[in-house]
């Protein structure tokens, strides 16, 4: 530490994840991806050049955006903190990136997926190497409807920025494709009891439930009480965006947790070659399995590393605005999940959506959807 | 929405098992309001607690799923009163450490000292059972009676049977024994019932036992009706419930039991008829217009007797 002290003054990179309370199954996985990814550069570097600053965005157990905010404004007044990644969810990045644009720190986020974050915002401060929720509503649209074949299906979303995104874009994809919506409905927060809106489900007899939200914004809940309401979770499938990775899904709802599907917004880590050193050396180091977004975390964290090492270019230690700048420049950069390239909006410009069933209290690796195809 | 007549009578039969959950919550708010004017914002954690206590009660009598018989019986019956007793116990303590010294104080302190009894409940619970929601054995055998396409499961019945009998034996408590006609003289006027020789702090923390087991049924019945719990599922349910007894009238008995079974189906009917979303705007949109032309809540009389 002291050897440390003595070096030259570390370049840091802040987290802001959800790794607390009901998220923390989901954003751990993330924040360890980031420790990995410096810890390996300083190993490469012989000395401690980077730093991570780990912050939580939980409050009384669900992400939080005042938190994400207040977090994004304690990591911008170190001007050490030359890039943040976070957060987990969409509706916490709303309130970050004014903030972060006002401070002139780029954001990468390897997990938030709402379109408008890049493509309304165009703050010019956040990145993100993982596709949109466009992608992941239409792939959920793709699946259900000719993959699965199902007529009927009612959406309901958690009522944040993701969930209502993906489910509106989900419905519409839907309808377009001659299917029927026939219930749209928003839930609550902190709401426990699902039992009259799925009455109101079941009497409209649909084929499958579409939520778009997270476990906790009322994914175990809605799947675990649908029994109750004459919904046999073994004939209605229970579709969902990439939040139903968390694995707190299938262990909060148990059995009945088969005959979900899901999407998420980046390639299987574990069919990618580029990705299978980032595994092993995952479990190394954790002793626990790297998730779907570990792995689009670690990329997001290369995508800050090679921007430094470009922004540094002529050896002196690089300002946040040099790397702000070299990381709007991202080409090509070698990642894990391949070679990422960012567009003027900050999005990757190959995204890809994986497909995911659970199957025996399993995720099961279905196909993925490459819209360039 | 089209409305049918089986599709209104499961959303009553829903809103029932709600309202159920929310009157044994709403008790324990009003009980303690009506004895020394707290509201005791810890007590949506108690009831929260009394699920985590029953499964641990079930998951150590192995009971991981359906049980028949003798044996669903017992278990169901160790798991009830295990989890009153403990959450009893629990209230005592908060009642004996948190509150008791700031009895005389402002009125201020010790509804901080209730959130911050939350805040240490949660984060316990936390540290037991971990952040996620937790899977909770639905102990009762799922059985659905239909009739003419009006469906009522038995874990509803349960639920409603157990609020109604736990009410019951309330009323019967209250107004028919020395320990209930003790609290109640105590919430009339303390001092007065002080110097009649009755011991005071003892009535106090009876009356947080009693409505802390209450909440633990609460707990109970809604891990065998949810199928799961979370730590952080009394933030939620102790305000609707909070919102109960104060629209009953805080500090009235019956206006907590009328005032939850009103919640749970203005919030079931809204949700199934109207849309979900709007199911807790109607809650609280309802307490308004009570509070407006009758502040005093649907029961409550401006003073005599309270408990």
């Amino acid at each position: 530490m002291v050897l440390a002290a003595v070096a030259a003054a570390a370049i840091k990179i802040g987290t802001s994840l959800s790794v607390s309370g009901a998220e923390a199954t989901n954003g751990l996985p993330m924040q360890n991806a980031v420790v990995l990814a410096v810890e390996q550069a300083n190993a490469k570097a012989h000395r401690e050049a980077f730093e991570v600053v780990s912050l939580d965005d939980t409050v009384g157990g669900i992400h939080n955006p005042q938190q994400g905010a207040t977090n994004i404004r304690t990591l911008g007044a170190d001007p050490a903190v030359v890039a943040v990644i976070g957060p987990v969810d969409s509706n916490v990045a709303v309130a970050e990136i004014p903030l972060a644009k006002a401070l002139g720190l780029p954001i990468v986020s390897g997990s938030a997926t709402n379109p408008d974050l890049t493509k309304k915002l165009r703050s010019g401060v956040f990145f993100r190497v993982v596709a949109t929720d466009d992608l992941q509503g239409a792939a959920a649209g793709i699946v259900a409807h000719d993959l699965l074949h199902y007529k009927r299906i009612a959406v309901i979303d958690d009522n944040e920025t993701f969930g209502r995104a993906i489910a509106t874009i989900f419905a519409d994809w839907f309808t377009k494709a001659h299917g029927t919506v026939v219930l749209r409905d928003h839930v609550t927060p902190n709401q426990q009891d699902f039992h009259a809106l799925l009455t109101a489900v079941a009497a409209q007899h649909p084929d499958a439930i579409f939520f778009g939200g997270t476990p906790a914004t009322g994914g175990v809940l809605l799947r675990k009480q649908m029994r109750q309401a004459g919904l046999d979770p073994a004939k209605i499938a229970f579709l969902g965006g990439d939040p139903l990775v968390d694995p707190g899904f299938i262990s909060g709802v148990g059995p009945d947790a088969d005959n979900t599907y899901y999407t998420t917004a980046a390639p299987n880590a574990e069919k990618l070659p580029a990705a299978k050193a980032f595994v092993a050396a995952y479990r190394k180091r954790f002793g626990s399995e790297p998730d779907a977004y570990s792995a689009t975390t670690y990329a997001a964290t290369q995508t800050i590393l090679a921007a430094v090492a470009r922004a540094s270019a002529r050896g002196a230690v690089p300002t946040r605005a040099a790397v702000r700048a070299a990381l709007a420049t991202t080409t090509r950069v070698p990642t894990v999940l391949g070679a990422i390239t960012f567009d003027a909006n900050g999005d990757t410009l190959h995204p890809i959506a994986s497909v995911f069933t659970i199957r025996h209290g399993k995720a099961v690796y279905l196909t993925q959807i490459d819209p360039r195809k | 929405m089209h409305l049918t007549w089986p599709l209104f009578l499961n959303l009553v039969i829903s809103g029932l098992a709600l309202g159920g959950i929310y009157a044994l919550i709403a008790l324990g708010y009003t009980m303690v309001y009506g004895i020394i004017e707290l509201i005791n914002f810890a007590h949506g954690d108690v009831y929260t607690l009394g699920s985590f206590f029953a499964l641990a009660i079930l998951t150590m009598l192995g009971a991981t799923g359906e049980l028949h018989g003798w044996v669903l019986v017992v278990d169901v019956t160790l798991a009830v009163v295990g989890a009153m007793l403990l959450c009893g116990l629990v209230g005592m303590a908060i009642e004996r450490f948190a509150y008791r010294r700031l009895r005389n104080a402002p009125r201020l302190a010790p509804l901080i000292t209730a959130i911050g009894v939350s805040f240490i409940l949660q984060n316990l619970m936390q540290l037991w059972k971990g952040p996620s929601p937790i899977s909770f054995p639905v102990v009762i055998p799922i059985v659905t009676y239909s009739v003419g396409g009006v469906t009522i499961q038995s874990t509803q019945i349960l639920v409603i049977v157990l609020a109604t009998v736990m009410m019951a034996a309330l009323q019967l408590f209250v107004y028919k024994t020395k320990f209930g006609k003790a609290m109640r003289a105590t919430a009339q006027d303390r001092d007065a019932t002080q110097l009649m020789g009755i011991n005071v702090n003892l009535t106090i923390a009876l009356t947080f036992f009693i409505g802390s087991a209450l909440a633990g049924a609460g707990g109970f019945a809604s891990g065998v009706y949810y199928g799961s719990t979370w730590f952080f599922n009394g933030f939620a349910a102790g305000l609707k419930a909070f919102t109960a007894a104060v629209l009953g009238g805080i500090g009235n008995f019956v206006g907590a039991m009328v005032g939850g079974l009103l919640i749970g189906l203005i919030e079931s009917l809204v949700a199934g008829l109207i849309s979900d979303q709007w199911s807790t705007v109607a809650v609280f949109v309802v307490l308004v217009l009570v509070l407006v032309f009758k502040p005093t809540g649907l029961f409550g009389t401006a003073v005599a007797e309270k408990v």
